[in-house]
């Protein structure tokens, strides 16, 4: 038999018991959408995590410490090996000074190297304050496109009192239309010790009765320029972009938890960590060399992003399996509605042989039929998900929009996510015909002609 | 592997592929090299049993029999005689306990589900006493499912099967499905399915058990005239040898698996 005919008699079986072949449909359709919707998730979280990696151009940096990184133990942390050879390194620690770090800059492959300048602070303006992360950058980065501003200008120097952030963070203090805030001057809150009253509060410090004497410090700092928005959604709400010699000059804490301070070693001097911004990729293996062979350690963000997507990957697993249940469910439906039709057309499979059908095509005839099945339920049900997705979307960032938060894009509908589910769908359906079409093609022609 | 058995293998794949090539190609043509003498149809102290549970039923005992090509035969006998088991075995839908069965070139019993299949497609033409067309279908479709199963091209189908409906008298009635047909239209129409391949021989089992007499007999002078005017091979078994009494050139009746006369 020719396939165009396998597949128009295929569809006239179908369209014959059109209720049993609409509800087998809706069930793949469900399956589907669950699996497209939950992976999409996935996909999503992936994608926005990778764009902003890539905006950033971590992928090109390297985060230089004394003593083995904090990050790095998260990472092994990550991938179930913690390193705890690390822990008790008795290696002299080199101390990441000034001067060292300037010398960072003169490896072949190196764009910039500067202290890792990184606190919490406090943005005010016209009466709202809001959390933040402070980073700093060095002037080199003005070559970076994420850090070209969409409006304003990035800084004119290093000394420069002035900051960028994302339009989002001007919505959230209350300036509408973002555009207003550039050129102006706004806060930004810093604390430090109160050394003396530290002193004196200690001993209440101690038994948990009293705060951290801290003094605040607000800083008037010009706004230089919005940042583009679609490259970091999810930092762009919490992230404060200044200059590294502005930044290193104001009075601040540069920990954000007793985590920071733990790890770090009592007696080390120089900074905490040095970044070091690669002009390209493939310098890595050659700078990340150098740099170890003075003693530092190296943490590279591209390996730790490596880190990160194994986690993705599980996380995809996990989610898929559980989309992959739901097909599953719908693909006993597809079983169920063949073994009825082989049951129903048991004479006309009589007929079919008696005039001269084979077995194999017979066995075809209700292969396509339940492949068809899983096709057209695979890509209405794509269309089902992919509409969930996008109603979802819609209302999650119509609350974020309220918030002053930047549209996020929650499901990510990747071509190959597509081309697998598909597939998936049109693998397990035809598994499921497997055994109805072989009961089909097994008929014997002279029972099924007997048969009422 | 030493190069002596390698040498015996591939010896025994050549000889075995080229057994293979003579058999599928010696079936090729639909209509046999009729010679002289030479029966048609052969069957050579052909059994079948049936198992029942514990005891083993005796459909046909040690039949033998020789059909000519063009014959038009009437296969007679009450119900359970074999008749219809006959008709089974001569349409590769059964398979014989023993004995020898021929029709033109094929020897049938031991081929596989498959070549059964091609020798229903190419050699039979089958009519049934239910009818037994696909209710979803058209009388035309019907009629063209035999060239679907072959792999006809649609248009070489189409025209094949307006004719062989035309030839049956019902290319008018070719849209209509089967409920909208009278029983004898129907029997029309599946007569016009059986034709509709060519084939050289056509069997037809109980044609006229679920028509009035007077459809029935119409259906028998048009099983005659396919005979007579296209020389074609006709086998009908039926409970009425007076039906066929006019039409057939032999009339055999089996009584409990045997054939106990034959007249003409």
């Amino acid at each position: 038999m020719r396939f165009a005919d396998l597949i128009q008699l295929a569809l006239d079986n179908l369209r014959r018991n059109r209720t049993r072949s609409l509800l087998t449909l809706i069930g793949v359709m469900i399956g589907v959408a669950a699996l497209l919707s939950l992976m999409s998730y996935g996909a999503g979280v992936q994608f926005n995590a990778e764009r902003e990696f890539n905006s950033y151009e971590l992928y090109n940096s390297l985060r230089i410490t004394s003593s083995p990184s904090i990050f790095g133990r998260f990472s092994d942390f990550a991938t179930a090996s913690p390193d705890l050879e690390s822990e008790n390194d008795d290696r002299p620690s080199v101390p990441l000074t000034d001067s060292l770090i300037a010398t960072f800059a003169n490896i072949d492959g190196v764009l910039a190297a500067y202290p890792e300048v990184i606190f919490p602070a406090k943005l005010k303006a016209s009466g709202k304050s809001l959390p933040v992360q402070v980073i700093a950058i060095p002037m080199a980065f003005g070559d970076i496109p994420a850090y070209h501003p969409v409006t304003g200008n990035f800084f004119s120097a290093p000394t420069d009192t002035a900051l960028m952030m994302a339009p989002s963070m001007a919505r959230r203090l209350g300036y509408e239309d973002p555009e207003t805030l550039v050129g102006q001057t706004i806060t930004l809150e810093t604390i430090s010790l109160h050394i003396n009253g530290l002193i004196r509060a200690a001993p209440a410090i101690a038994t948990g009765l009293t705060s951290i004497p801290l003094i605040h410090h607000n800083n008037k700092v010009t706004v230089a320029g919005l940042l583009p928005e679609d490259d970091q959604p999810i930092s762009g709400l919490v992230r404060v972009i200044l200059p590294i010699d502005f930044a290193q000059q104001m009075q601040k804490i540069t920990f954000f938890s007793t985590v920071d301070l733990m790890m770090r070693d009592g007696n080390a001097k120089g900074y905490m960590a040095a970044l070091v911004q690669l002009s390209h990729p493939d310098a890595f293996p050659g700078v990340r060399q150098q740099l170890e062979d003075q003693g530092l350690f190296v943490t590279s963000f591209r390996d730790q992003f490596a880190q990160a997507e194994r986690i993705f990957l599980i996380m995809d697993l996990a989610l898929g399996v559980i989309g992959f249940i739901a097909l599953l469910v719908a693909t006993v439906g597809i079983a169920n509605t063949m073994m009825m039709n082989v049951m129903e057309r048991t004479r006309e499979i009589g007929v079919m042989k008696a005039i001269g059908g084979d077995e194999r095509d017979l066995q075809r005839l209700f292969l396509v039929e339940s492949g068809i099945l899983g096709v057209v339920g695979g890509v209405l049900g794509l269309g089902l998900g992919w509409g969930i997705t996008r109603l979802v979307q819609f209302g999650v960032n119509m609350y974020l929009h309220q918030h002053g938060v930047p549209n996020l894009e929650i499901f990510h509908i990747p071509l190959w996510l597509i081309v697998a589910i598909l597939s998936t769908a049109l693998f397990v359906s035809l598994l499921a015909g497997i055994l109805p079409a072989r009961r089909a093609a097994r008929i014997e022609p002279i029972a099924a002609l007997r048969s009422a | 592997m030493a190069p002596v058995e390698a040498h015996g293998l591939l010896f025994s794949l050549v000889l075995s592929s080229a057994a293979w090539f003579m058999h599928e190609h010696s079936t090729m043509s639909i209509h046999p090299v009729s010679q002289k003498m030479e029966p048609f149809i052969r069957l050579a102290n052909i059994s079948r049993t049936y198992a029942m549970g514990a005891t083993r039923v005796a459909a046909l005992r040690q039949v033998s029999l020789t059909i000519d090509e063009g014959e038009f035969v009437a296969i007679v006998g009450r119900s359970g005689s074999g008749k219809s088991t006959l008709l089974h075995l001569l349409a590769a839908l059964d398979q014989p306990t023993e004995g020898q069965l021929q029709v033109g070139t094929w020897t049938l019993g031991t081929l596989h589900p498959r070549q059964q299949a091609r020798f229903r497609r190419e050699m039979v033409g089958m009519i049934f006493q239910q009818f037994n067309l696909i209710p979803s279908m058209t009388a035309l479709e019907n009629v063209a499912l035999p060239l679907v199963l072959a792999g006809t091209a649609s248009d070489i189908r189409k025209t094949q099967a307006i004719d062989s409906l035309t030839r049956v008298g019902l290319r008018e009635r070719m849209d209509h499905r089967p409920t909208e047909l009278s029983g004898g239209e129907q029997q029309r129409v599946a007569i016009a399915r059986a034709l509709v391949s060519d084939p050289p021989l056509l069997l037809a089992d109980e044609p006229t058990g679920n028509l009035d007499s007077t459809t029935g007999s119409q259906i028998i002078r048009l099983l005659d005239s396919i005979h007579r005017n296209q020389g074609r091979t006709v086998i009908v078994v039926t409970h009425h040898p007076e039906e066929v009494a006019a039409f057939a050139d032999r009339i055999l009746e089996l009584h409990d698996g045997t054939f106990v006369d034959s007249s003409r």
